[in-house]
């Protein structure tokens, strides 16, 4: 009877002891999946990381610049979407560039590439939602152009993967549409008056200066993702395309019935030829090469439904293409690719333009699991494949065809980021994964929870998630490029002949012509000069501002009560902002931009004398 | 006086060490003479502001931003006339010690030593300036602190700066470069060489 009264304590005190370790181990590893390991991704204090990430700010408009292996957010850079604290769309300048546009949707950061490799001049943006890029310069972190809204395009997911000496980035349309934009056609019309259209967007290889070079005009279909050809396929380019069903309505049904859709083979050195050639149509003033009518510019390649992502591996040899709607990336070989078209080896042709044997160019189907989306590489001959609906990266080896590892991430990855993983020589050691969901992955929030991202480290044979971080709405994709190539400057050097600038306290004035008042202001710790400016109601006035503290990060601010204007000035920057003056009183500015020990000082007032 | 003691004729040695001054003295240009450095928690990296043989150079902007602050009048180059006589008076000395190695007189040995001092004219004129930029405050000032006199030598603490001065390598190169031109002056004294005989 003892004994077994002594037996169900046991049993009970056993009981307990995994009921309360049921209850704690989870709170004390985190969810087994995505445990992270500590220590790899400290950086300690006032050290620096090793790398940049830029990544893409989705329908933010912006682009967010991040420190790796901290994850320490460290700019967001305004790009298409007004930003006060900066002044982005508020100074006269950035105003004329955003064209009235309010928000776009950056997609897909390129590095701008030299043989391959990122060179650290530029990065490039797209803009899905306006048809326009920007481009950044990283001297200055700020856009230094925006082309658009492109003429004939209609929603370039696809860009911008440039070309391996950045001759170009290709914008094709996700929306195929009539053309040239802003016509109209029923929807009972699409299969003949839709059109996609892919603009080739030029980049000067000095100035970096962005132009339509010329456009294709492709079955209306819709155009995904890209990548450009490097090394051996250097001169071509690839996108992928689904919907060529050619649905018009509930596309995530009507797109889909189609067992295979296409990749798009491109030559774009050819097309370059059949323009000098003058084998185009000029379409609302640029020239439009239609390649049923020009044989040897496109081909298409057979692909498992509704693909995604396509990646090009970093010595150009395979294209990647991965299925989405199916658990598998399909390999093609470019030789095999260059063979085909040589022997004309066609299956056909599709809307005119001729479909390569999938048997003759596919190497190998790799199953890598549910979901996948994008691959990436490192520096040992390994792909890294995202997998949305599994949740987690699949490693696999270029080659054998083998997937050698799998980790676990948190939740619903969308694209990932390898170091250095767009460019001809990956560094392999990190990788980025960007995740759709973050859920309990931080303190809530509310109902909206921030997207997140993971840093994996993939040095070692297992992969391992290191790091995670939130992020705002949403990055769709980033890269990652080695610090030492970005060569910020501190202050913008002075330019004594710069229109408007002004580098003395004495040169310091107030102009009128007729209605519109010219303050040339001079700007200094902790003063403007002048500091009080009194207007007529009804003028306009221009404010130039020049900031003449040549200090590292000694950014004065402008921001004028009641006027709804605001902007930054940075060290010896000359910016202009403009208000028309019809409210009458007296109304502060000041500096918003917090400078020195009498910053709350650096005032004065806009004095607005009322009509009579 | 000076024909006593310049008398007699530079030996091979003297006249090398002599040649070699000139070449210190015109090396000096390369470097500052004196140089002054800013450090605050905000500047770790610290404001420098160097003078050389031919001007001043250096973080000249922002450190008169920063006196603006306890009303300091703005240092400006061409309130400096008298710089433009040290490339002047360098050059003349480089010149003439060459001249001493080239034709063996040694008078201007005797003559770069007794003018040697007015060097020090140069340092006393620094100490002035420095004097008046800390002495002639602005009463306005935001910041009003006690007249100080600036370094001109060692540290020195003001509000969030410390501000260290300190002779730089220009200045080590002439030091040098008079040692050498004294011990030229030496070895050849025909004194000395009696003494030995
Ligand atoms: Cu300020």
């Amino acid at each position: 009877m003892r004994r077994r009264v002594k037996s169900a304590g046991i049993l009970g005190a056993v009981t307990l002891v995994v009921i309360a370790l049921a209850i704690v181990l989870p709170q004390l590893g985190g969810r087994e999946s995505g445990a992270q390991e500590p220590g790899k991704a400290f950086v300690p204090p006032g050290k620096l990381d090793e790398y940049y990430m830029f990544a893409s700010g989705g329908h933010s408009g912006q682009v967010y610049v991040f420190g790796i292996p901290s994850m320490r957010r460290i700019r967001t850079i305004p790009v298409f979407t007004p930003d006060p604290a900066t002044g982005w769309g508020y100074d006269e300048h950035s105003k004329r560039m955003l064209g009235g546009y309010t928000w776009g949707d950056v997609h897909h950061p390129a590095l701008s590439e030299t043989r391959g490799e990122y060179d650290g001049r530029w990065l490039f943006v797209n803009d899905n939602a306006n048809n326009r890029v920007a481009r950044i310069d990283l001297k200055t972190f700020t856009v230094g152009q925006i082309l658009g809204p492109v003429p004939n395009i209609m929603g370039p997911h696809c860009a911008a993967f440039v070309t391996p000496n950045t001759e170009y980035f290709m914008m094709p349309s996700r929306f195929s549409a009539p053309i040239p934009t802003g016509t109209y056609a029923p929807l009972s019309e699409y299969g003949k008056k839709y059109f996609g259209v892919l603009a080739a967007i030029a980049v000067d290889p000095k100035t970096g200066e962005m132009s339509v070079g010329w456009e294709l005009l492709l079955p209306p279909w819709q155009y995904d993702l890209s990548d450009a050809g490097k090394k051996v396929s250097e001169g071509w380019a690839f996108l992928t395309t689904y919907n060529t069903e050619e649905a018009t309505t509930v596309l995530e049904k009507n797109a889909s019935k189609n067992d295979r859709d296409y990749i798009i083979v491109l030559n774009w050195r050819e097309v370059e030829k059949a323009v000098k050639a003058g084998k185009f149509t000029a379409i609302a003033g640029v020239k439009v090469v239609d390649p049923t009518k020009v044989p040897g510019l496109v081909y298409l390649i057979p692909v498992a439904k509704s693909p995604h992502g396509v990646d090009v591996s970093p010595d150009g040899r395979f294209i990647v293409a991965s299925g989405k709607l199916q658990p598998t990336v399909t390999v093609y070989e470019f030789a095999k690719i260059q063979e085909a078209i040589q022997k004309k080896d066609f299956a056909g042709t599709v809307r005119g333009l001729p479909v390569l044997n999938y048997e003759s160019v596919r190497v190998a189907e790799v199953p890598v699991g549910l979901g996948p989306l994008h691959t990436q590489f490192d520096d040992k001959g390994f792909a890294y494949t995202s997998l949305f609906l599994d949740s987690a990266i699949a490693k696999w080896q270029l080659g054998t065809w083998k997937v050698v590892d799998k980790v676990q991430i948190n939740y619903n990855v969308g694209h990932l980021a390898a170091a250095e993983g767009d460019s001809a020589s990956p560094d392999g050691k990190y990788l980025v994964s960007l995740n759709k969901m973050a859920k309990d992955r931080f303190l809530s929030v509310g109902p909206s929870h921030p997207e997140s991202l993971q840093l994996i480290d993939i040095a070692g044979g297992k992969m391992r998630v290191i790091a995670d971080a939130p992020v705002d709405p949403e990055p769709h994709y980033a890269q990652i490029v080695k610090a030492d190539k970005i060569k910020a400057i501190e202050i913008h050097p002075k330019e004594t002949k710069r229109p408007n600038s002004v580098w003395s306290p004495k040169d310091a004035r107030i102009e009128r012509k007729g209605n519109e008042v010219h303050v040339y202001m001079y700007a200094i710790r902790s003063r403007y000069v002048p500091d009080n400016v009194e207007v007529n109601q009804g003028d306009r006035v221009f404010f130039h501002i020049t900031n003449n503290d040549l200090d590292e990060d000694l950014t004065h601010g402008f921001g004028i009560s009641l006027y709804n204007v605001n902007m930054e000035i940075q060290p010896g920057e000359t910016k202009t902002i403009s208000i028309v003056a019809e409210k009458p009183g007296v109304y502060p500015f000041y500096c918003t931009n917090f400078c020195s020990a009498l910053h709350q000082e650096m005032q004065g007032y806009l004095l607005v004398k009322p009509k009579k | 006086m000076m024909g006593w003691i310049g008398r007699g004729e530079l030996g091979r040695w003297e006249r090398r060490l002599l040649l070699f001054s000139a070449a210190l003295v015109l090396l000096s240009f390369a470097f500052p003479l004196w140089q002054v450095r800013l450090i605050a928690p905000q500047y770790p990296e610290g404001l420098t502001l160097a003078v050389y043989a031919w001007g001043l150079r250096g973080k000249l902007d922002i450190i008169n931003t920063l006196n603006h602050y306890v009303g300091m009048r703005e240092i400006r180059p061409e309130d400096f006339p008298e710089l433009r006589l040290i490339p002047v008076a360098f050059l003349g000395v480089a010149l003439l010690a060459t001249v001493a190695a080239w034709t063996g007189r040694r008078w201007i040995p005797f003559l770069l030593i007794v003018l040697a001092p007015v060097a020090l004219l140069g340092i006393l004129d620094l100490w002035y300036r420095l004097y008046l930029y800390g002495h002639t405050l602005d009463p306005d000032a935001p910041i009003r602190v006690p007249p100080f006199t600036p370094p001109i030598l060692g540290s020195q603490r003001l509000a969030n700066f410390i501000t260290s001065a300190t002779f730089h390598v220009g200045t080590l190169l002439h030091v040098i470069a008079f040692v050498l031109v004294v011990l030229a002056f030496w070895r050849s004294s025909p004194w000395r060489g009696r003494s030995r005989s």
